[in-house]
């Protein structure tokens, strides 16, 4: 990941010419805060040059898991949407908010397609939808179908993660709501991958047991960190309350604004019980899941909602929607129901 | 409707919140295709025929309406492998950890 985000960073640098130089100057400084970061934590948690005293005869093989092809192809997958999101839209995100001045070139900045140069067309969307994809088939391959899974690639640290991130397609006119979006994006995703690997939240089946899983409290506890600097920031910024999201009205602009929100309330619900788990474990010895049923009570009375809501979307107008109008003609679709 | 689907639900021996899940996926379904419907006019009486609209020709709308089909398909699978699946996860970790899939009983003992 650390890997992958170093040229789309250096890309920042060659095509952002449209960017002011301040802008741009503090754009490469977060990118470069975050590489560091990624590299220190390589070096204090696996440190690859690192001389192992007693070696394997034959090594240690492959992971039998890793040896599927859905699986071998997924952490590429998802390295790729991370990587270019850490390195693009999330720097972005953080320089505007240190610089002050989130403006029009900041708004043409983040707008699709910009933020990736050089890949119009792979934007870092698309890689961490390929990333969900790729892992959750992989998932499926391996252990079989199940709803559960199903329903877990949907709502999981990954697609939440991929519906949080926002299009960008009206950054100007939800400036806030865009940052907000990129930064909390960026953190869960962050969170949720660090919890996953180290073994302490799963839904469907562990993969593995990591022995080192204690030196991976470190990455938890940097993540938790620059979450909550990055989101005091947010909220220390003026401009926050300023933000005209729900005073727009309905209309479809809006309502794709805010259509991350359930996932991103899914999301952070069980993070909060993936991370209570191991509290929980330490002080009582009890031993709670993420899984169903706590799953299926959390899963339900969010989504089900966002399904209501969801054929609204395309038949409301683009600047101001009616609501009323779109529920009557939407009456013989519910009736055919 | 409610009632005749509780009924339903409750004469068939299944779950009484399925035939909500089946309908609320079957409303994703309809919802899309009503916006297509709407959008070429295709329900509408016309003297002579006519070509569509400039907007219903681009692929956006479309490929809004597809994921949103297909996001009601997906429910209706998460439903039906859910509730009625044949497929079973045991556990035969510890002693006395009992599974019968089928007609086979499995009992671990060590």
């Amino acid at each position: 990941m650390g890997a992958h985000s170093q040229p789309v960073g250096a890309l920042v640098g060659l095509f952002g010419s449209n960017l002011p130089a301040r802008l741009k100057a503090t754009v490469l400084a977060v990118q470069s805060s975050i590489a560091v970061a990624f590299i220190l934590f390589i070096l204090v948690t696996s440190n690859p040059f690192l001389r192992i005293p007693d070696p394997p005869f034959e090594g240690r093989d492959l992971n039998p898991i890793l040896q599927d092809p859905g699986l071998a192809i997924h952490p590429r997958c998802s390295t790729l949407g991370y990587g270019r999101f850490s390195r693009s839209r999330f720097p972005s995100a953080i320089a505007a908010l240190i610089d002050g001045r989130i403006d029009a070139a900041w708004a043409r900045w983040v707008r699709p397609g910009r933020c990736s140069p050089g890949f119009p067309d792979a934007r870092h969307r698309d890689g961490l939808v390929l990333g969900v994809l790729h892992a959750r088939l992989g998932r499926l391959v391996v252990l079989g179908s199940g709803g559960e899974r199903l329903a877990d690639a949907l709502a999981r640290r990954h697609g939440a993660s991929a519906l949080r991130a926002g299009d960008g397609r009206n950054a100007m006119r939800f400036k806030v709501w865009t940052i907000l979006l990129a930064i909390l994006a960026f953190s869960l995703s962050l969170i949720g991958t660090f919890l996953v690997r180290s073994g302490r939240a799963h839904l469907g089946a562990r993969f593995c047991h990591r022995p080192d899983a204690r030196r991976l409290h470190s990455g938890d506890s940097w993540c938790c960190s620059s979450a909550a600097a990055s989101r005091c920031l947010h909220c220390a910024r003026p401009c926050s309350s300023r933000e005209g999201l729900f005073r727009a009205g309905l209309a479809r602009r809006s309502a794709r604004a805010q259509q991350p929100v359930p996932g991103e309330r899914l999301c952070d619900r069980i993070h909060r019980h993936a991370l209570s788990r191991s509290r929980s474990r330490r002080l009582t010895g009890e031993k709670i899941s993420v899984g169903a049923p706590f799953f299926n009570a959390t899963f339900a009375p969010l989504f089900v909602p966002l399904l209501i809501a969801v054929p609204f979307g395309p038949l409301l107008a683009w600047k101001r929607g009616d609501l009323l109008g779109v529920a009557q003609r939407l009456v013989g679709a519910a009736a055919s129901a | 409707m409610i009632t005749v689907a509780v009924v339903f639900a409750m004469e068939g021996g299944g779950p009484i919140l399925v035939p909500f899940a089946v309908g609320l996926a079957l409303y994703v379904i309809a919802g899309a295709v009503m916006e297509i419907v709407e959008r070429t006019g295709l329900l509408k009486c016309r003297s002579r025929p006519r070509l569509p609209a400039r907007g219903v020709c681009r692929a956006r709308p479309w490929g809004a309406a597809f994921a949103h089909v297909g996001l009601g398909i997906t429910l209706l699978g998460v439903i039906g492998e859910t509730q009625w699946s044949l497929e079973r996860i045991a556990e035969l970790k510890h002693p006395g950890n009992r599974s019968d899939p089928a007609a086979m009983i499995f009992i671990s003992t060590a």
